[in-house]
């Protein structure tokens, strides 16, 4: 009994081996995407490089990186994933686009993305999110995609969205999201043929 | 308290002649207890009914000639209640493990009258509270107590070490507990495994530990955050087999007295503040197999005398202030198998024998300024699985055996010296996933036959590679990246490579590629990022880049590309990085959907497009040449405010809910 405990500690200590490393990196963001990968049922695996034993997340496959290492791209669309989204998600600072549309994505916008001070792009549009858009949203001040239509949004749209001067907000096809007018934003599309 | 022992004198008085019956009761308690409010649910007490036949057969229960219960062990049986005063009534266990399941609450004082315990085992539970020392002080037979991952708090038991004289194993990690290390621990005559691993604990690790002379392996590491260093005293415990102390926030310097363990085997000291020298005494450690010093502030070199480590298996050093050359003799350990260096300041060239044991299996020596070439025989066993070599200043050219290395998942070489042509196996190899060679002065051409099935990342740019690119590179079926930047290419882009359904990223800027862009890349509809700037591409921009949905950056800039803009790229929805420019397009640039988010710099340089909002369209020519999708009329009058917000059917929505 004592023998088995005894090597099933070393195996543990050197799973904690592995497991310790990439935070020591404060790899947080191999840490905050591995748990994005653990809410996700990936039946066409597309998550598969996606090791949390490598020193940071830059060569995982669907993850781009600067030079510095920092995530700036979690490319996943169209990807056949469902489950949802992390709050975690709001640690990648460096991250400029999220692209998760085109998939089967349930549960809400975490507010944390709020934290995502360099995101131009954030594309959710054909999942399955419910709840309300986060205003948190409105400090994204380097956003210019917003693009969440086709999912199950409600409540209104943030004013706080309002002050982001480059963005461009599509969300139709959410029927019970509430008052498309942003206060201070006036234009529309027009057709003038 | 007072009631509780009072229950426990109620209980114990009602114990009869009968012993047998009152012990059966008693089981009955426990698994009502145990089993807790989740009801009957799967369990494996389900044979625990109270029934005519006798106790002892109950699953997991063993009765001595007496019929008393000797031995009880309900591990991993689902038990998601508490464990119960009552426990403390069944006086002749010897044996009692409950681990693996999620019992709660805390843990009985009753426990105290179990004075025969040989072997109590709590672990992987969610026991709370702290652990009531008095409860082992009278179980004097005790050889293993185990509590690992519980939700233990408060101090370390104390002043149970002269009464437990007969403890072999103790399991004391991965709880909360905190406080410091008790001098008393020392004072454990039998002790063999001691782990105090995972918790909050502080202080100093104290020297006197060094007293437990029969101590096989010490866990203290993870999560604790102690003060000072390793005791050099630790150079005593010449059993010692496995010494951990891995991530607990120790300084100071290696200890040459470790040099003594002539039994260890493994040593974990990683990610910790430990400065000065790898001591020399270390390649005394005949037995050593695996040694993990890394992230540290380590300095020095590694001994030459390590040549005597000829169990080593791992080697980690990485992230350290290391230097100097790697002695040669590294590369006839016979043993190793994970050499992992990286991130130090490593000069000079790699063993010329490294890998020639045919057991290596990962080598990264990455970010350190290693010269030389590339060791021959680093796969000669055919389990090279890792070759990291990245960032360094390795010269000549990539050893031909590694194109027949069978067992490569990953190479990293890139920002390098190495030149040559890459040997031709390596696009063939059945195990690769990931190939860097950036930034290099690799030459020659690409082999005609290519077909590495699962290689998902090929980046070679930032080399000297001439000719074609092989229309074999469409057979890499699960290829994602392809960076072929800023190499020599020529000819034509094949059209083969637009059949890759997971290709995400195409970069082939800067090469001398002429032809015209296949009609085929409307097909490759995983693309995400496509960049063929820089080269010399002539005729028109494909019709059907629409079906483009997720591409995000196109970049034809700096070619000769001819024609207009086709309209259906402002069907382009994913499209956030636009850059024509540089080129000889001509005709008029549509300026609706999503072309709408793209300025004129996107299109300059190219001397024959116009733009409808500057009145650059006017002239007869410009609208003859402009091109028209067939279904589809432009927009004459547009927003001119920066902010565009798009409701197309939201209106509609609105009115159908309500």
């Amino acid at each position: 009994m004592a023998a088995t405990a005894a090597s099933a500690l070393s195996l543990w200590s050197l799973f904690f081996a592995a497991l310790a490393l990439p935070a020591a990196f404060g790899n947080s963001e191999g840490d905050a995407l591995y748990t994005l990968r653990r809410s996700l049922s990936d039946p066409d695996n597309v998550l598969q490089s996606w090791d949390p034993t490598l020193v940071n997340p830059c060569t995982w496959f669907h993850i781009t990186c600067n030079q510095d290492n920092r995530v700036t791209r979690v490319d996943l669309g169209n990807s056949n994933l469902s489950g949802h989204l992390v709050p975690e998600l709001g640690k990648l600072e460096h991250l400029q686009y999220l692209e998760l549309y085109k998939n089967n994505l349930h549960g809400t916008i975490p507010a944390e993305l709020g934290n995502l001070k360099n995101l131009i792009s954030l594309d959710l549009y054909n999942n399955n999110i419910t709840g309300t858009i986060p205003s948190s949203l409105g400090k994204l001040k380097s956003l210019v995609f917003l693009r969440i239509n086709d999912n199950q949004l409600t409540g209104p749209i943030p004013r706080e969205l309002g002050g982001v001067s480059s963005l461009k907000v599509v969300f139709e096809h959410n029927p019970r999201l509430e008052g498309p007018e942003l206060l201070g934003l006036a234009s529309y599309d027009t057709n003038c043929s | 308290m007072c009631c509780r022992l009072l229950l426990l004198l109620l209980l114990l008085s009602g114990i009869t002649s009968c012993s047998g019956d009152s012990e059966l009761t008693v089981l009955l308690q426990l698994k009502s207890s145990m089993i807790g409010t989740a009801g009957g649910g799967s369990n494996g007490l389900s044979d625990w009914k109270d029934s005519s036949s006798s106790h002892c057969s109950f699953s997991g229960v063993t009765c001595d000639e007496d019929g008393e219960v000797v031995s009880l062990d309900v591990s991993y049986q689902n038990l998601t209640g508490s464990l119960p005063p009552e426990i403390g009534i069944l006086s002749s266990l010897v044996n009692l493990a409950v681990a693996g399941n999620g019992l709660t609450g805390t843990i009985p004082l009753e426990m105290a009258n179990l004075t025969s315990l040989k072997l109590l085992n709590l672990s992987n539970n969610g026991f709370s509270g702290e652990f009531p020392g008095e409860i082992v002080r009278s179980m004097t037979q005790l050889e293993v107590l185990d509590v690992y991952n519980n939700n233990l708090t408060g101090q370390l038991p104390d002043g149970i070490a002269t009464n437990l004289v007969n403890l072999k194993h103790l399991h004391l990690g991965g709880n909360y507990f905190s406080g410091e290390i008790p001098e008393s621990y020392s004072e454990f005559p039998k002790l063999e495994y001691l782990a105090l691993s995972g918790n909050s604990l502080s202080g100093q690790v104290p020297a006197s530990l060094a007293r437990l002379k029969k101590l096989r392996e010490l866990y203290l590491g993870y999560f604790n955050t102690f003060s000072g260093g390793i005791p050099p005293e630790f150079g005593l415990l010449t059993e010692l087999q496995v010494l951990d102390m891995a991530t607990c926030n120790l300084t100071g310097e290696l200890p040459a007295s470790l040099g003594r363990l002539s039994n260890l085997c493994a040593c974990f000291l990683q990610m910790n503040h430990l400065t000065g020298n790898i001591p020399t005494e270390f390649s005394m450690l005949s037995d050593l197999s695996m040694l993990d010093l890394s992230l540290n502030n380590l300095t020095g070199g590694i001994p030459e005398s390590f040549s005597q480590l000829k169990n080593m298996t791992l080697l980690n050093l990485f992230v350290n202030s290391l230097g100097g050359r790697i002695p040669k003799s590294i590369g006839d350990m016979p043993n190793l198998r994970l050499f992992q260096i990286w991130q130090n300041n490593f000069t000079s060239e790699l063993p010329e024998n490294l890998g020639r044991n045919g057991k290596l299996e990962v080598v990264d020596v990455s970010f350190n300024r290693l010269t030389g070439t590339v060791p021959e025989n680093l796969c000669q066993g055919m389990k090279l699985k890792s070759l990291v070599l990245m960032n360094n200043l390795f010269s000549g050219p990539i050893p031909e055996q590694l194109g027949g290395c069978e067992s490569l998942r990953r190479i990293r070489i890139q920002s390098n010296f190495l030149n040559g042509t890459i040997p031709a196996g390596i696009f063939n190899l059945p195990e690769l996933t990931l190939v860097d060679m950036t930034q290099n002065e690799f030459s020659g051409e690409l082999p005609k036959e290519m077909s590495g099935k699962i290689l998902g990342m090929l980046a070679l740019s930032g080399n000297s590679i001439t000719g074609r690119i092989p229309a074999a590179t469409g057979n890499l079926q699960n290829l994602q990246i392809l960076s072929l930047d800023r190499n020599r290419f020529n000819n034509q882009l094949p059209e083969e490579i637009f059949n890759l359904r997971s290709l995400s990223k195409i970069n082939i800027s800067g090469n001398n590629i002429d032809g015209g862009i296949p009609p085929e890349i409307s097909n490759c509809t995983s693309l995400i990022s496509l960049d063929f700037s820089r080269n010399n591409l002539s005729g028109e921009i494909p019709r059907g880049m629409d079906q483009l949905k997720d591409l995000n950056h196109l970049d034809l800039s700096e070619n000769q590309l001819t024609g207009g803009v086709p309209s259906e790229m402002q069907y382009m929805s994913s499209l956030t990085s636009l850059n024509l420019s540089g080129n000889k397009l001509s005709g008029r640039v549509p300026n609706s959907g999503q072309l709408l988010m793209f300025d004129e710099s996107s299109y300059a340089g190219n001397s024959g497009l116009c733009f409808s909002y500057n009145g650059t369209c006017s002239s007869q020519k410009a609208k003859a040449n402009a091109i028209e999708n067939a279904g589809h009329k432009t927009t004459t009058c547009f927003s001119t405010l920066k902010l565009v917000i798009i409701v197309l059917s939201l209106c509609y929505q609105l009115v159908q809910c309500w």
